[in-house]
């Protein structure tokens, strides 16, 4: 299910070539293809898709082309070397026109590989199944160089691409690894596998690991540092021809036969990319065996290109998804730069190389002009770079040399070593960045160095942009990285990387990236309820080799003993797989039957509870005889404050906080809530000493702050409500700031006056008199209660008999804003805690105690709003009483009486009234009593249908 | 301290990997490897089966509930790579379902019911949508985050709305800045602003040395501080804090003798449940000291009687 398909982003086919061989040059645009009778040039181009061949040259010959190879460097990348039968023909493209230069003849039997040296284009290595490899130097081809002797014959010969010198031969099931500069014996002899080797690819990153694929199926990860067994093995079912490493990460590229699940005759034509030693994607295209892949030279790091050619007489070209490179743990330069800075990224790749390169026909004009666009920037030398690190503690300079554009480089911490070698580019684009890879000597395991790669890069890649040398950050960036490497003893990372092995290598395809399903968990729910499931206790977990601890993908479900193998056409190698639908992209999806889900690890023990009891197994159901999962719910009451009947019980009553205060300690002290009972009679106490202030108006302003600066009122209560935040008892606390709810802070009263003289929208009714909504509503519920407004000001002037009490200067605590905001934050949770105990109406209580500061920016109404037009002088009143006249604006429909309290309103014809005399009214009518004709209650109806609460 | 409330024997035919109360604490939702999801009602130490809501063709991995306001929502999310959300109306049926995704979802998140019926799920695929109602249109809209963690995402979360931000409306809360917090297969765990329609990376906490399995969000009572928890495959637990939401401090709680699979905040953000592959669930309090103290260790095998069950 994760195991990707894709196809290629280009595809040519040359039907009458019958080529055998293909090579792509060094500047990654011009393909060779060699076969029996031709010998063809053909130029890669994206946006020219004619499919033209720019060359062909007949050859005549009785074999086939075994090898066709460009030479990789840039002074040799207008060699070329053909191998058939026993000969090897070197080629020289010159002037548009392929020239041998010289035949290579030593072999006694047919070649099998050829190999140029990787920086020498002088030297070339040539192996054969005479059992020879012959290392010849091109100026004087007569014979060769030096020669490695075997007992069986050379299937391949590969240069090491860290190490110059080194170089991997590969003999039937064994490799042997050389330094041509003493060629006496080889260096390493390593039995890899029991059957035939037919690929052998060295590390991109590292000096001293290697990659093999074999007939015996098997792809096996080498160290030369430790030849004696693999560090990692993949095992498929099939023959598997080509294994290479992917230039960036961790990746693998495989050329396998059966990979696709496919008929037979197509599987052939897939390629496998192995990540973490799973199968993640497939590129499916070609419909016979590819005989060459080979990665396009050149590319920008963001754009990866692999060029195929398979039986099938195709040449394909393809991209790696990013996904894939991300997987790899490859390090992508950021693309969230400005655009402009993009293309030249990319574009640079190209022209830089095709620029110096007359091998391309077309005129590159285009391309130069862009060239000299490139910025140049101050560029850093290299010998400036060298000289940085010069001074740089812990690390010891190998070995510098300006002439290769490399150096060498030591570095030790926490018993980490990590040799590295930096070969900085040859083009002074300050987008490529240098090129690390390890050498021998480094005991960091491979899958960190990746990581550490990535790290490094990331470095590189910002100080290339910013301009600066990047050497010396990349260096730093490697320091502080291998210090967080966690130091083990060495026999932890023994068994540790034993169970990353046995892991990898059975991890089924699909699954690998999916976590291990839980069977454990433990929610907290509700208030204060804890939701439990986990396994039964007689599950035990089947104990796999080499591993302890639980798995974490769940791949290892397929680890289940006696039933890997079959191949993986379906996720899970044992998985009863279902018809079912096909998603977008046309692959079907399997899905695990569940007895041999997650069941299957667990198994039950059987033996317990068949002696328990016994007979009773096959009625248990299908958990192989074993109660059905269960779910426990635990109330954890009693580590929360919070209690539900306090809060039924809990009197609100704001407007007289002494009251409330002294209720509440008696209700809290009945609930044995002791602690809290005390904290409410301090705070009885406090209001008590707030309120006492004598009532006498001409004492001095002095006294008047006397109280709400004592440390017994204003700063106990903070200190209180403070107390219980922090102590998580939102209840107490939340119940605290509701009795002192006027608290006050600074900017509140100006905050009001702004409220009540601001102008609402502009969109109003006409006639609407509906009593405003509540700001509950702007939560999103339409609550059953709807008061007049929040705003203590409007509420004075409506009923000033009643509110002496209720806005008493005296009861002021100044706080600031933010004590306000947290305090009303508290009531708020609160609110939530008593929603959840289905307590509606505490809950509106509380709520209303919230006050909303508008002063900043009005919110934006939503819905219908209400304005009153004042009996009296006829001016639009948005509030209760008209500003103008002072009197209450709205009069009653039915009485004739101005109208205090619940007020209702017909929304079409705007007349209003009592709420409880319209209600009487409408019982018996359904006309307006103000007998303008108006069907109020169908009328109206319709009306607020189309209204939306949000 | 803890006492048993009810046990359900759920019926599942397979393991379970979810269970969840809804808002009032009377419904239990569970999901299992058997495809289904059954929602009971619970009442004072009975169980009654209201649905078994079968449209999942894997195991389903997470339920969860959508605030009440919403009506009742269920959403739940599958190896199958669908997301479902499930409705009341007369019976349980499928209100919409969620493809987006290349690969299995692991996991599901109602965002704070402030912003509006909002649900975040993340993948193995390594994408993390965001699916918002609107109800001008009637219809889910999505937005993705791709490539959100490399190799794939395991868990999400939200962050409270309630915010100690002062322009803020303490009732409504509806500007206050979305954030996400999300773990993966990287080892990382991230945190994602909304800014403006995109969502943006804010931040990123490197600690765990191996898969990142559950990230939990506390809620919050307005207090400065926020938290978040994670657990991973490297079994250890961390606490985040910070006071702006920008810098953020590790604190490892514990490592465990095996992978932590989730992590849960109690509503009042002060005790942390803690549970993982050794089938163990153990409970967490912040002492005065900062330190973390395990309070108890629940439920060592659901086998025995709620008699057996220890008075813990």
């Amino acid at each position: 299910m994760s195991v990707h398909w894709s196809s290629e982003i280009m595809k040519w086919e040359y039907r009458d070539m019958q080529a055998t061989a293909m090579s792509v040059d060094y500047s990654g645009n011009n393909v060779m293809l060699a076969g029996r009778r031709w010998l063809a040039i053909k130029q890669l181009n994206l946006e020219d898709d004619s499919g033209d061949i720019i060359k062909k040259y007949p050859r005549h010959s009785k074999y086939d082309a075994t090898g066709a190879e460009w030479c990789q460097s840039e002074q040799g990348q207008k060699l070329c070397a053909i191998a058939s039968n026993q000969r090897v023909d070197v080629y020289e493209w010159r002037d548009n026109d392929l020239i041998c230069t010289t035949s290579l003849r030593a072999h006694t039997r047919a070649v099998s590989d050829t190999h140029f040296h990787r920086q020498d284009h002088n030297i070339i290595a040539t192996c054969s199944v005479d059992t020879f490899t012959h290392i010849w130097d091109l100026r004087d081809s007569r014979k060769p160089m030096l020669s490695l002797c075997a007992v069986a014959g050379a299937s391949q010969v590969q240069w090491n691409k860290v190490a110059s010198h080194i170089v991997a031969t590969a003999h039937d099931g064994d490799i042997k690894i050389w330094d041509y500069r003493s060629s006496r014996s080889p260096l390493h002899y390593i039995s890899a596998h029991l059957c035939k080797i037919h690929g052998v690819d060295w590390s991109p990153h590292h000096e001293y690991q290697f990659v093999t694929s074999s007939h015996d199926g098997s792809i096996k990860y080498f160290d030369i540092n430790n030849p004696r067994r693999p560090e990692n093995t993949i095992m498929t079912n099939f023959p598997v021809w080509r294994a290479i490493y992917t230039p960036f990460g961790s990746g693998l590229l495989t050329i396998g036969v059966g990979w696709g699940g496919l008929p037979r005759a197509e599987q052939a034509g897939v390629i496998g990319i192995w990540v973490g030693g799973t199968l993640t994607q497939r590129l499916v295209g070609h419909t016979d065996t590819v005989q060459t892949m080979v990665w396009r030279p050149n590319t920008s790091p963001l754009n990866y290109q692999l060029v195929t050619w398979a039986r099938d007489q195709t040449l394909r070209l393809w991209t790696m998804p990013q996904s894939l490179l991300k997987m790899c743990n490859h390090y992508l330069p950021e693309e969230n730069g400005d655009d402009d800075d993009n293309i030249s990224d990319t574009d640079s790749y190209a022209s830089t190389v095709s620029s110096i390169n007359d091998l391309t026909l077309n005129d590159s004009k285009g391309q130069d002009i862009k060239l000299d666009k490139l910025p140049h920037k101050m560029q850093v030398t290299l010998n400036e770079e060298f000289d940085s690190i010069r001074e740089m503690a812990n690390i010891v300079l190998l070995e510098v040399n300006v002439e290769t554009r490399t150096c060498k480089i030591n570095l030790e911490r926490n018993s980490y070593v990590a040799n590295i070698q930096v070969k900085f580019p040859n083009s002074h684009s300050e987008h490529i960045i240098p090129k690390f890879s390890f050498l021998s000597g480094t005991n960091i395991d491979s899958a960190t160095t990746i990581k550490l790669l990535q790290a490094i890069n990331r470095t590189a890649y910002r100080k290339k942009k910013e301009g600066h040398r990047c050497l010396l950050y990349c260096l730093k960036t490697m320091a502080t990285f291998i210090d967080e490497i966690p130091v083990k003893c060495s026999e932890d990372a023994e068994s540790l990387k034993s169970s990353q092995r046995s892991q990898s290598e059975s991890e089924s395809a699909g699954d690998a990236c999916i976590p291990f399903p839980r069977t454990c968990g433990a929610k907290w729910c509700g208030v204060s309820t804890l939701v439990v499931f986990n396994r039964p206790p007689n599950a035990r977990r089947l104990s796999l080799k080499h591993e302890s601890g639980t798995p974490r993908s769940m791949s290892s479900l397929s680890l289940i003993p006696g039933i890997f193998g079959s191949g993986y056409g379906s996720i899970s190698p044992h998985a009863t797989t279902t018809p079912s639908p096909t998603n977008a992209s046309g692959f079907p999806l399997h899905y695990r039957h569940p007895s041999n889900s997650i069941t299957t690890f667990y198994f039950q023990d059987r033996w317990k509870t068949q002696s328990r009891r016994t007979g009773s197994l096959r009625s248990r159901g299908s958990i192989s005889g074993c109660v059905a999962p269960r779910v426990i719910l635990y109330a954890a009451t009693h580590l929360f404050p919070l209690s539900r009947i306090l809060a039924e019980k809990y009197v609100i009553d704001a407007d007289n906080p002494i009251v409330m205060c002294e209720r509440n300690a008696v209700v809290a002290a009945e609930e044995g809530a002791n602690g809290h009972a005390r904290a409410w009679a301090l705070a009885a106490l406090a209001a008590r000493a707030l309120r006492s202030r004598p009532l006498d108006q001409h004492i001095s302003s002095e006294e008047k702050v006397g109280w709400v600066r004592h440390p017994l009122s204003c700063p106990l209560l903070q200190s209180l409500i403070t107390h219980y935040a922090k102590a998580a008892d939102v209840q107490m606390a939340a119940m605290l700031v509701c009795a002192f709810s006027v608290f006050k802070d600074n900017n509140n009263s100006s905050a009001q006056s702004t409220t009540s003289t601001s102008s609402f929208g502009d969109v109003t009714l006409p006639y609407s008199t509906m009593p405003q909504l509540s700001e509950i509503s702007a939560d999103g519920w339409t609550l059953p209660v709807i008061h007049r407004s929040n705003s203590y000001s409007e509420a004075d002037n409506l009923t000033s008999d009643s509110t002496l009490s209720k806005f008493e200067p005296l009861l002021t605590c100044v706080l600031d804003e933010g004590t306000m905001h947290l305090y009303h934050c508290f009531k708020r949770v609160y609110a939530d805690i008593l929603h959840r105990w289905q307590l509606l109406y505490v809950r509106t209580e509380v709520l209303k105690l919230i006050t909303v500061k508008y002063e900043k920016h009005p919110p934006k109404h939503i819905g219908p709003e209400v304005a009153t037009e004042c009996y009296y002088c006829r001016a639009i009143v948005r509030g209760a009483a008209c500003p103008n006249c002072q009197r209450i604006a709205l009069r009653c429909v039915v009485c004739a009486v101005g109208v205090h309290g619940l007020a209702c309103a017909c929304a079409v014809c705007g007349h209003a009234g009592h709420a409880s005399h319209m209600l009487n009214w409408f019982t018996r009518h359904d006309t307006c009593p103000a007998g303008c004709g108006c069907k109020c209650l169908i009328e109206a109806n319709s009306m607020w249908k189309t209204v939306k609460f949000v | 301290m803890i006492t048993v409330l009810n046990t359900i024997d759920t019926g599942h035919e397979d393991m379970i990997h979810d269970a969840e109360l809804d808002y009032y604490g009377l419904r239990l939702a569970t999901c299992s490897s058997d495809n289904s999801v059954k929602i009971y009602d619970i009442k004072s130490g009975t169980q009654t089966l209201v649905v078994d809501l079968k449209g999942h063709f894997g195991p389903v991995w997470q339920v969860a509930w959508a605030h009440p306001k919403f009506g009742n929502l269920l959403a739940s999310c599958s190896y199958d790579r669908k997301v479902i959300i499930w409705k009341e109306t007369v019976e349980w049926s499928k209100l919409y379902e969620y493809t987006g995704h290349e690969s299995s979802v692991n996991s599901v998140a109602w965002a704070p019911a402030e912003y509006g019926l909002m649900l975040a799920c993340c993948s193995s695929d390594g994408a993390i949508s965001i699916l918002t109602y609107n109800q001008d249109g009637g219809n889910w809209e999505t937005k993705k985050i791709p490539g959100a963690h490399a190799i794939g995402c395991n868990s999400i979360s939200w962050c409270p709305a309630i915010s100690a931000d002062l322009n803020l409306d303490p009732l409504s809360n509806r500007e206050a800045p979305k954030r996400l917090v999300s773990g993966g297969c990287d080892n990382l765990i991230k945190i994602w602003r909304e800014q403006g329609d995109q969502w943006v990376e804010e931040n990123r906490l490197e600690m765990h040395m191996d898969w990142v399995r559950d990230v939990a969000w506390a809620p919050s009572l307005g207090l400065q501080r926020s938290m978040i928890a994670s657990c991973s495959q490297d079994k250890r637990v961390v606490i985040w804090t910070s006071d702006d939401n920008v810098s953020w401090n590790p604190t490892l709680l514990q490592t465990f003798d095996d992978v932590v699979w989730s992590v849960s905040w109690s509503l009042t953000g002060n005790i942390l449940a803690v549970s993982g592959g050794d089938n163990k669930v153990s409970l967490w309090r912040e002492g005065s000291d900062g330190q973390w103290v395990c309070i108890s260790e629940v439920a060592k095998g659901l086998g025995q009687t709620p008699s057996e069950e220890r008075a813990l």
